[in-house]
């Protein structure tokens, strides 16, 4: 039922950071104006921490990969020789990203936009080469696609989840943050249609009418629904109470947060399934640990707004 | 009055709610409705990129 190993789990925490720290990079990057420059630099610590995640992932999977090669001679399948051929790959990068790092204190102070910009780019190849073939060919770009739109999808969700965390007690903040949510809606939906076409280019082999499958199509289709009712009509009421600078209703408030936690969730999910394939739960035993991990999220969610006891900071 | 949705919007929302119609179909299958599921929501995206890369240079 459960054949999860650890390099499987090294490769989904590697992508989320990964995906984090690039959206960090990329949204700092064009936040980074006179009217959202203060968003831009919420953004400075979970790019840093997100790039230290994604380090120490990736010596786990680098040291354990040349390892298992070394002392066990197994003979790699395709897709793992694939996943052992990026790290090569990417070692050259990754000291590029600790000395993005090193210099991220000094560098953000003086140069802010150049280092997020950089941040972006980095963390663009690095999570675009999470597998490299053995030829270019369209499972490659099928590989960079896949990779890579989870900056704009995964890291973009997470990246707006935290500042509306940091931003929530700044109501100037957090009617910047809303009037400027389309902008995110944008790049979340982009990078499902870019993750969609990289899935046709390798559809032949990729198609595989099993549980799994059909229970990530059920949470592509909720994560739409999701996210067009939270970015659309309610985004908008939630940002007409913040112009005029009044507080957003309580009732509105909890299905901001109950929307939020599906979104999250389901990002999470659709990412963790995609780098650990080993799962073969009936359709209706993932659904459940899905719908319990979304009650989970959203009772974080009011527990975070003060509940049950009401003590707002 | 103002409406609740864009074009955009909507089109993805008919788009989704497709796609969950589809699965029992493609269970079968019959993978017409799934196919066109995803090509609807191309369509609804094009509205949404285009809408807002509009405001942007406008603005």
């Amino acid at each position: 039922m459960f054949e999860v190993s650890v390099f499987e789990i090294m490769a989904f925490v590697r992508q989320v950071s990964g995906a984090v720290a690039g959206a960090a990079g990329l949204h700092g990057w064009l936040l980074f104006n006179r009217q959202h420059g203060k968003l831009s630099r919420l953004l400075e610590p979970i790019m840093a921490a997100a790039a230290v995640v994604y380090i120490a992932a990736w010596l786990i999977g680098f040291v354990g990969y040349s390892l298992a090669e070394a002392h066990v001679g197994i003979s790699l399948d395709p897709a793992a020789a694939d996943l052992a051929r990026s790290y090569v790959l990417q070692l050259p990068l990754v000291i590029v990203l600790v000395v993005l790092l090193a210099t991220s204190r000094r560098g953000l102070a003086r140069v802010p936009k150049l280092y997020h910009f950089l941040y972006f780019i980095v963390m663009s190849l690095l999570i675009s080469t999470y597998a490299v073939s053995d030829n270019i060919d369209l499972k490659e770009v099928s590989y960079v696609w896949h990779g890579w739109h989870s900056i704009l999808t995964l890291g973009t969700v997470i990246i707006l989840d935290y500042l509306f965390f940091v931003c929530r007690h700044n109501r100037k903040l957090l009617a910047r943050l809303t009037e400027s949510f389309d902008r995110f809606t944008v790049f979340i939906l982009a990078g499902l249609a870019i993750d969609i076409m990289s899935t046709y280019l390798i559809l032949g082999e990729a198609l595989r009418l099993d549980a799994r499958f059909f229970f990530m199509q059920t949470v592509i289709g909720i994560l739409l629904i999701n996210g067009i009712l939270l970015s659309g009509p309610l985004t908008r009421r939630a940002a007409g109470y913040l112009k005029k600078e009044r507080k957003i209703p309580n009732p509105l408030n909890i299905i901001l947060g109950l929307f939020g936690a599906t979104s999250l969730v389901s990002w999470n999910t659709i990412t963790f399934l995609d780098f650990v394939p080993n799962i073969s739960l009936p359709y209706m035993a993932l659904f459940a640990i899905y719908a319990a991990v979304i009650a989970g999220g959203f009772i974080g969610h009011l527990i975070v707004e003060g509940w049950p006891v009401k003590v707002r900071a | 009055m103002k409406s609740w949705f864009t074009v955009g919007e909507l089109i993805i929302l008919v788009a989704a709610i497709l796609l969950l119609t589809s699965l029992p179909l493609l269970a079968v299958g019959r993978v017409g409705l799934w196919f066109g599921a995803q090509g609807l929501y191309f369509i609804g995206v094009s509205f949404v990129v285009g809408k807002y890369l509009s405001r942007y240079v406008r603005s």
